[in-house]
Parts: C-alpha cells; structure tokens; sequence
C-alpha cells in the first residue's frame, strides 16, 4: 500500500498548517510565522531535491486509503516534472513574504500561504478530482490577493481573469467526471486515478477523445496563457500586489504547461501528436505577440507582463515540439523563468519606488544615481534575453533546437522571439537606467545590505543554473526521456538510440 | 608547464582580472570622488594594474605556447582543456572543451598580444574618468569571452564566447550611458547583432537534425567536420549560409554592418580592440572554422565571395566621404571585413586569415592612433577641425602615417601582402568580378587613407585654438602605438609572396588545419601573379596621389571634391541609405505593431471575451450587477461547489 507520511506530505500540510496559524497571529507575528514556514518548505523541498533518484518514476509516493473523493486511493509524490516546480514554490513563497513587507497584516500572509499550498496540492496528488479541487482552490487565494491588496485598477483586471478561467475549468471539470464514470461504468467504482483514467479513456472513440483533449487543453491554455486566451494577463500582473504577482508569473503561469504535460497529453497522446502543430503555431504566436505588446509597452510592469507572456509561449513551444529536447528545454525553462521573472518583477518594484512612477516615460538615467540597481537590472535582464552562461539560454536552446524538430519554421519564427527579446528588455533598460538624470530625479538610496540578500542570491543561482544546469537537468532527463516515448513510439528507435553518449 | 595548464592561464586570467575588477567597480560605483584632470585615484591604479597583468599572463602564456608548438611536429600542435559537461540535449551533450590548434593559436595571439597593448593604452586614455573600474571590467571580460570564441570545441560553447563578446561590446558602446544616443548605440549594436545570431542558431540545429539519424547527434566542431561531407550538398549550402548569417551580424557584412559605425559611440580604446582587431573577425575566424562545411558547399563560398567584394566596395565609398574620424576607420574596418570573406570565399582560408592577422595590427594601430589625436585635442573628432598635427605630435603623426599606409597597401607594409594575397587568391578562383571589385576597393582605400592622413597632419591649423593646446601622450599611450606600429609594418614578412622572393610561412603553419590544397601558395603561373601585383600597386599608388593632394593643400575642403559629384558624395555620406531603408521596411512595421496593431488585436480579443460574459450573464441576471459582483460571486460559488462536491463524494461512500 505505501507510506502515508512521505516528503511531499508534509510539503502540502506544512503551508495549510502555518495559514491557519498566521491568520490568527497579529501582523509582525504573522510575518515571521510565515517567513518560518516557507523557510521550512524550502527546506523539505531540499531534502526531497537530496533524496530524489535520478528516475522517471513517481518517488516519495504516499497513498492514503480511501482518502480520495469517493472513497479512492489518493496518491501523492514527485518526479522530474514536479521535483523543482515544487522547490521553486517554496523559494517564491518565501520570497513573496520577504518582500510583503512589515505593512501587510495577518491575513495578507495567510493567504500567501494558502496560495503557496494550493499550488503544491496541484504539484503533488496524482488523482484528477483532488487535483482539481486544489486547482480551483488556487484560484481563490490569487483573487482574494488581486481584490483586497490590488492597485486602483484591480476590479477592471479581475472580471476577464474570472470569465476565462471558469469557462476553462468547467471544460476540465466536465472532462474529469466523464472519465471517472467511465470508469465506474467499467469498473463499477469511481476512480480519478490518473494512471488508471488513462488505462480507461483508450476505448472512447475519436471524437470523445477530441474533445476531452480540447477541453483540457482550454483550461490549462488559460493558465499558461496561450493565445488568443492571454488577455486578462496584463491586468492582473500590473495590478496584483508584487507579492502575488511573484507567485502568479512565478509559479502558478507554469502550473499551466504543468497540466498539459501531466495530465492533457499522457491521457491522449494520439491527440497531443495530432494537435501539437498547431498548438506550436498558437505557442509561437504568442511569443511574437508578447514580445511586440512588450516593446510598445510604457509600463514597467506591462513590460514585464508581456515579457512574462512571451517566455511562456517558448515553454509551451518546447512541450508541442513533442521532441526530447523541446520538452528537456521546456522543463528547465519552467524553473528558469520562475527565477528571473520573480527578480525582475522585485527590481522593478524596487527602481518605480525610487522613481515614484511606473511609467516608463518618468524613468531615466538610474544608473548614475543607482549603480547597483542598474546592475542587478542588467543581470536580470540579460539573464531573460537568453544569454549563454545565464539561465535563460540553456533552456531556451534546447526549446528552439526541439522546435526545428517539429518544423524549422516553428525554429525560424519562434527563434524571432530571441530579437524580440533583446530588443524589448534592452529597451526597458535604456528607458530606465540610461540616458540624462530625469526631473524629478529618482530618490531614495540604492539597494543596500537588505535588499541585496533578496537579490543576490536570485542573481547568483542564475549564473550557477547558467553553468551547470545540471543540477536541476540531470534530475529531469530520465522523466523526459520516457516520458517523449509515449509520443513516438516507432520512431523513437530511429531518433533517440540508448546509449549512444 | 603543461600544455594545458597554459591554456588555463590563458583563458582564465583574464576572467579572473574582470570578476576582481568588477568588484573593485561596484565598491567604487557608489562613491563620487570627484578626478581631477587625466590622474588615476588610488583604485583606479589597482584596476590598471589588475586590469593589465590579466591579459598579460594571457599572453605570455600564449607566446610559451606559441614557442613549444613551433619546436613540434605539425601534427601535434594541439592541446585540449576538458571542463567536463555543459548540459545535455536529447542524447547529445555539450562540454566545456576548449582547444588551441594551429588557427586558434593564431587568433589566441592577436586577442591576447594586441589586447595587452590595447588595454595598457587604456590606462593613459582613460585615466580621469569616473567609470574607470567598470571600464576594465567590461575590457577584461571581453577578453575572456573572446577567448572562449576562438578556443571553443564546441559550436554551443563558441556561441557563449560570440554572445559574451557581444553584450560587452553593447556595455562598451554604451559605457558613457548618460548620453541617451551612446546607449541606444549599444541597443542597436546588440539587436543587429541578434539577427544574425538567429541564423546561427538556425544553422546549429540544421546540423545538430542531420546527425540525429546516424545517433551521432553533436555540435562537436570535430565530430561535425567530418560528418558534413556526408550532407547533401543543397543541405550543406543551407548549413554553411545560415551559419554565415552569423558571421554577418558579427563581422559587419551588408546589410546588417549598420551597428558597425555607430558603435564608434564607444570609447576609442573599445573600437580598436572589439570593433577592429577581434570581435569583428570573429565571423572571419568562425567560417574559417567550420572550413570543411565551406569546402563542402561552393555555392555557399561564392556568395559569401561575392556579399564581401560587395561589401568591401561599398563601405570603401562610404569611408572616402565621412568627416568623423573614428567613422572613417569604421567603415574602412567594414571594407576590410569585406576582404576578408573574398578570401574566403576564394577558398583560400589561410589568406582571409592572414588579412584578419595584419588588420589586427594595422587597424588597431589606425583608431589608437586617431585616440592620441583625439586625446590631444580633447575630445574632438571631426576632421574639419584638425590638420596641422604632424608638427605637434611627433611620435602619434608617424604612427597615424604608418597604419593608413599599411591599410591603403603601400609596399612593403603589412598590408599589401595580406591584400595582395588575396586579389591573386580571387584571380586563381576564377572570379574576375571580385578582383576588379578589389582592384577598385584598393584605390579607393589607398584614397580615403591619405585623405585622412592629410586633413589630420598635413597643412595649416583649420582651428588655430585647439590645434594649439595639443600635446603628446603619456607612455602608456604611445609606447603600445610603437609596437603597433612595428607589427603592421613587419607583419608582412610571415607571407611574403614567392614572386618577390619571399616564403609563406603564414600559410605553412596553418597548413595542418586547412586542407594542404587549399593553402594558397602553389600557383602555376608566378608571371601572372606578378602582374596582378604591379597592378594593384599602380593602383594604390594613384589613389593614395589623389587623396594626398587633393586634401593636403591649405583650405581643402572636407566634403566632395569635385562639385559635379556633390549629389553621389550626399549619397556616399550617408552610408547609401541602408540604414534608412532598413528603419523603414523592418523597425517601422514592428514599432507599428508594437503601437497599434498587437494592442488593437488585443482590444478585439477583450471585446470578444466581453461578448461571452454578457451572454453569459443575460442567461442569468442583468449585466451590471453581474459584472461588479462578478467576482465575488464566483468566489463565493466556487466555494460552495466545492463542498457540495465534496460532502456528495464523501457521502456517496464511493459509489
């Protein structure tokens, strides 16, 4: 039967648990006790990082008897798709809370922390009903942060980001249910176990499994965002406050491509190679579109909205290339962009409090009267245009050289992102740090001892997954490798022969 | 010491000296000592000193190798440093392996030796200005990435060191960023710059598919030298172009050599070393790498021939008519680059490489030297405003003389062999048009350097004031113009033609590396090469007379020459409106977009989802009250859907 206390368990109790407790503590306390908690997230996520095999297979599984929604088993664990998504959870909450501030009271923690833990709900358990739950759960944290803390626009952001993700999630919840009771047609028992769904859905008929893959595609696609589904982006992220849109951009955008990986195309694989052209083509749209909407950009945060919207489009490229690469490049890129949008959206923060605007055309001329700022934004930026030696690139690498595997134009137009990308974040900089010291001239001191132990260590792990990205590769590779098999299974003795290394 | 641990010292000393640079530059960032004139605080002496001893090591550990290698068989000039692996892809990987054969150790001396020279003249140039410590930085980085460039195994690795050089590149263009137009200067530099990278990458994956079948998929510069015999030959040619495309962005080849001129934003130390001596060929060296690809596809060679002779013709006509300084020798290194892919593209790879070798020095000899004037005359750089500096510095005047002479052809100097070399090359491919392209680039080249030479040096002061006040450089500055200036005029001695009675030694040593065949040398007819030398001579002899005279005289002017011409000259000037053209059919539909059309389509896409609200909500309450409390309404009902979901579940008892 399993364990029923493993790692991943007490990665999933450990934010509920801290919640409930900050939400009754007073602010400062509050803050700590959150601080506290996500500090020890980081720190089971370390330990699961030491004890995970470089496996494909589910690890640290607990299974807890008829603890599921209608009496099912429910599984729990991680592999190489989770493992770091996970991790990164932890290293953003703790990030979000760091930079809340001391202003914020009790509540805004707690729901940090439930925002935290519904998305590790998502991450760990391996039954589609549960998994659903949390991922509508989810959703309720991030509009209680965008509605109670928002800026002045928040209302405007909230309706479009409601409207497309119910329409989403009732496709997947319509899904869900008409695969459990196919089951329980079958079996005589409900079941939303996902390897046993998807043992059940290969006796639909085409047509079923058409639209089952399409209504699952819909909600994840909204997610991510994937054109033409990424209008209500802007709004949220330039209206939720930085703690939230850390943990939006961060974490919850990949939960997104998550959900296409785990569960739209292992459960219909004949669909995902069917369709994945054309997801690819939308993929590559949006990172074009993204990358235009970002240079026009006069916000900072649009910016780096836009900028956030185009990065996913290159990791939704990468797992429609249905190539080893693609979906090693999208994998690391997961993990990769949650690093540098987090710090780009903090820097950011940080250089429009000084500035007392995010308008861009207040900006100019930082990095005379902010040297370390400048340079962090510089890091960070370069970090995300994709240049070798920084994280960005590996990632980015292997998604464009698995998309010329799909088709080379999919490589030709996706790899236009790559000017784009330079071409939008070098212009943010030059609006922001270059040029003559504007009027008002930017106040405030540049970043100091506080600050910097919020950034450097972003900074440092962009340059060290940079070097070796490895480190969190070498974990994903043997989940990937197995997993692009479902996809290819005659050629994959022609294209991937083992051991040729 | 071991091969490899002077391979080490090479590329990592450099490395070393800009991370302690670095952090001399953000503890200094901060604090505003004001400088008094052109002295050195305290920490900037530190960064000189660091900042020089670096690429100093580097290059005495690549003379030591350069020394051992030559006592040595040809076939075991090679070492390799193996870093273990960078990352995996598919079941390829790519690893940090770095190599120095014959060719790299060419290119590993001219970043180093010239390097060295360049950046001990920094520290005269420099000296005084508040950003010194980040200069070096940048300086010391570049070198690094450069290294990694021509010492990389691997093609992943090599693009590291090709995007390394180029965000430096955008730091150093950019470095006086309190100038708005300086900044976007390096925007531009690096976005140009990414297109040709697109084609790069473009070419790598082409490759990196073609070998996946044979389950021997790598970018492995080795591995795939011998594989792409193997390609088809259209494959090949799609390969070696886009690959070249690369090479385009990066060595300033047209259309995409508009950052090239404007990168002269950058500090005059910057453009010797990056957009003269190094980082600009490295589009040169990177062809000259993946030679077999070439051999392999001759229709890629003839273009990549041809878009040079082009290249070079045009930016010669552009030099002839500019009035900065720096922009002259900008557009003159364009039309060197040009050269160089001739010789290329003549397959005769030795040669092209030979020419970068004596353009390192020549070249970086011509913007240091143009420096000291500039120094001299506090920052001016309009030629309009010089002459009659010849008498006033006496050690930078020579050496100004010497680097044009050398870049105009005039033998014996460096760079007639090198030019020589590779119109006879041309002739020997059977492309008469890029000898006569070449002929006439050389006149004209010969023109626009004496042309600079005598509205810089020669006759009365243009503006008395200035030319007055202007002194000569202190020793960090002129001592590396001296021994510049001694490597541009005896350079030529490596690959003295044989018709002269001179041996190819240049040639020889890279031998091992190019096919033997290919090394240019073994010509049938020397009658018919020393025609084509005495040619190119009376050639860039009358040129260099024209340019002389017609601008050595009190009151030449420094617009068109001649008045029937001043409509072409207006043309010539500005670059034949490459720029332009390309602002309009490339920047200004993307700004567009970027405006209006992505917005807009946006706007149509909320519309849309708006519709689907309001149908939504007709089919339950009025529209208003749904949209403001649409939020909260769904919170709410998202709520209670789950618990009725869950108490039905757990009820049901799971059936």
């Amino acid at each position: 039967m399993g364990e029923t206390l493993t790692l991943p368990v007490w990665m999933l109790i450990l934010p509920f648990v801290a919640a409930a407790v900050a939400a009754l503590l007073p602010a400062r306390a509050a803050r700590l006790a959150a601080g506290a908690a996500m500090l020890g997230e980081l720190g089971l996520g370390a330990a699961m990082v030491r004890s995970f095999r470089d496996q494909a297979e589910l690890q640290s599984v607990a299974t807890w008897p008829m603890l599921g929604l209608f009496g099912t088993n429910l599984r729990l664990g991680v592999d190489g798709l989770s493992l770091f998504l996970l991790v990164a959870g932890a290293a953003l909450g703790l990030l979000a809370v760091v930079v809340a501030g001391a202003g914020r009271p009790a509540s805004f923690h707690a729901w940090l922390l439930l925002f935290v833990g519904t998305m590790a709900g998502v991450l760990l358990v391996q039954d589609l009903l549960v998994f659903y739950v949390f991922w509508e759960l989810m959703l309720l944290p991030a509009l209680v942060l965008l509605l109670l803390w928002g800026d002045s626009d928040r209302r405007k952001a909230t309706v479009p980001f409601v409207v497309v993700t119910l329409v989403g999630s009732l496709a997947m919840l319509a899904v869900i249910f008409a695969m459990g009771a196919e089951a329980h047609a079958r079996t005589g028992a409900w079941n939303f176990d996902l390897d046993a769904l998807a043992g059940v859905v290969t006796t639909w008929g085409p047509d079923a499994r058409c639209w089952a893959f399409a209504g699952l595609i819909l909600a994840f696609a909204v997610k991510i965002p994937l054109f033409p589904l990424h209008f209500w982006l802007p709004a949220a992220y330039t209206s939720a406050p930085l703690p939230a849109v850390i943990l939006l951009s961060g974490l919850m955008a990949k939960l997104g491509t998550y959900g296409v990986l785990r569960i739209a195309m292992p459960l219909f694989p004949e669909q995902a190679v069917a369709w994945s052209p054309w997801l690819a083509a939308l993929a590559v749209v949006g990172i074009l579109h993204g990358a235009v909407l970002a240079l026009g950009a006069r916000d900072v945060r649009t910016v780096l909205a836009y900028s956030s919207f185009s990065h996913l489009g290159w990791i939704a490229l990468g797992i429609f290339s249905l190539t080893a690469e693609g979906i090693e490049g999208a994998l690391l890129q997961q993990v990769g962009h949650a690093l540098v949008t987090a710090a780009l959206f903090i820097l950011a923060a940080w250089a429009s409090e000084r500035q007392g605007s995010t308008q861009l055309s207040r900006f100019g001329g930082m990095a005379a009267t902010h040297p370390w700022l400048a340079a962090a934004l510089v890091f960070s930026a370069m970090a995300s245009a994709g240049l070798p030696g920084l994280n960005g690139f590996v990632g980015e690498f292997l998604i464009l050289l698995g998309a010329w595997g799909l088709s080379p134009w999919a490589a030709l137009f996706g790899g236009l992102g790559v000017v784009l990308g330079a071409a939008y974040l070098l212009w943010l900089l030059q609006r922001m740090l270059y040029g003559p010291v504007v009027e008002p001239a930017p106040s405030g001191r540049d970043i100091g001892v506080r600050e910097l132990a919020v950034a450097l260590p972003l900074l440092a792990m962009m340059l060290l997954f940079g070097i070796r990205p490895g480190l969190l590769l070498d974990r994903m590779k043997p989940w990937s490798d197995a997993y692009v098999l479902r996809f290819h299974p005659a050629a994959s003795q022609a294209a991937l022969p083992t051991g040729t290394h | 010491m071991s091969h490899v641990h002077l391979l080490a010292w090479i590329l990592f000393a450099p490395l070393a000296a800009a991370v302690f640079n670095g952090l001399l530059a953000l503890r200094s960032a901060r604090v505003t000592v004001p400088v008094e004139g052109h002295h050195l605080r305290p920490i900037d002496r530190a960064v000189a000193g660091i900042g020089v001893a670096g690429p100093l090591v580097a290059t005495l550990a690549a003379w030591t190798l350069a020394i051992d290698f030559l006592g040595r068989d040809r076939s075991l000039r090679l070492t390799e440093l193996d870093l273990g692996t960078w990352f995996t892809m598919g079941q390829a990987h790519v690893s940090w392996l770095f190599r120095v054969d014959a060719l790299s150790l060419v290119m590993v001396l001219i970043v180093t030796t010239v390097g060295t020279l360049i950046h001990l003249y920094s520290v005269g140039y420099m000296a005084g200005d508040q950003g010194f410590p980040r200069f070096f930085t940048w300086l010391n980085l570049f070198t690094f990435a450069m290294l990694v460039l021509v010492t990389a195994r691997d093609l992943v690795v090599l693009f590291l060191g090709w995007e390394g050089v180029g965000v430096c590149s955008y730091l150093l263009i950019g470095y006086w960023f309190s100038d708005a137009a300086k900044a976007a200067a390096g925007l531009k530099a690096f976005v140009v710059n990414r297109i040709g990278d697109l084609g790069l990458l473009l070419g790598m994956f082409l490759l990196y598919w073609s070998m996946v079948p044979s389950g021997q998929a790598s970018l492995d510069i080795d591995l795939l030298s011998a594989h792409v015999t193997k390609l088809s030959v259209p494959l090949a040619t799609l390969a070696a172009v886009l690959l070249f495309i690369g090479a385009m962005g990066k060595s300033a080849q047209v259309p995409l050599h508009i950052w090239l001129p404007d990168a002269m934003a950058g500090p005059t130390p910057v453009s010797a070393l990056i957009h003269a001596a190094t980082m600009v060929t490295a589009g040169v060296y990177m062809v000259a790498r993946m030679h077999p690809l070439y051999h392999h596809a001759p229709a890629a060679l003839a273009f990549i021939g041809s878009l040079g002779a082009l290249t070079a013709l045009v930016a010669a006509t552009v030099a002839c008519t500019q009035t900065n300084i720096k922009r002259v020798i900008a557009w003159s290194t364009v039309s060197q680059l040009g050269y160089m892919f001739m010789g290329l593209g003549a397959g005769a790879f030795s040669v092209g490489i030979y020419h970068l070798f004596t353009h390192a020095f020549f070249k970086a000899l011509f913007f240091l030297s143009a420096g000291a004037v500039i120094h001299a005359l506090n920052g001016e750089e309009e030629v309009g405003r010089m002459g009659g500096l010849w008498s006033k510095l006496r050690i930078t005047g020579p050496a100004f003389v010497i680097a044009a002479a050398a870049n105009a052809g005039i033998p014996p100097l460096s760079g007639f062999v090198s030019k020589d070399a590779i119109l006879v090359a041309a002739w020997h491919a059977h492309q008469p048009w890029w000898l006569a392209v070449g002929l006439l680039t050389a006149g004209m080249t010969a023109f626009y350097s004496f042309r600079l030479v005598a509205l810089v040096l020669a006759g009365p002061a243009r503006d008395k004031h200035l030319v007055e006040h202007a002194h000569e450089a202190g020793w960090t500055m002129t001592v590396p113009l001296l021994l510049l200036a001694c490597g541009a005029v005896a350079a030529g001695a490596l690959e003295w033609p044989h018709e002269l009675g001179g041996t190819l030694w240049f040639s020889a040593w890279l031998e091992p590396v190019f096919y033997p065949s290919l090394a240019h040398g073994v010509h049938a007819n020397p009658v018919v090469d020393l025609i084509l030398t005495a040619g190119s001579v009376a050639v860039v002899a009358t040129g260099a007379a024209v340019g002389w005279s017609l601008h050595a005289r009190p009151g030449a002017p420094t617009g068109s020459p001649w008045t029937p011409l001043a409509g072409v000259w207006q043309a010539m000037r500005r670059g034949w409106f490459v720029d332009e053209a390309l602002e309009r059919a490339l920047v200004r539909p993307v700004v567009f977009s970027s405006r209006a059309a992505a917005p807009f389509l946006d706007f149509l896409l909320g519309w849309m989802a708006k519709g689907v609200v309001g149908g939504l909500s007709m089919a339950g309450r009025g529209l208003a009250v749904a949209q403001s409390g649409l939020a909260r309404h769904y919170a709410m009902a998202m709520l209670a859907g789950l618990v009725v979901l869950v108490a039905w579940a757990v009820l049901s008892g799971g059936r």
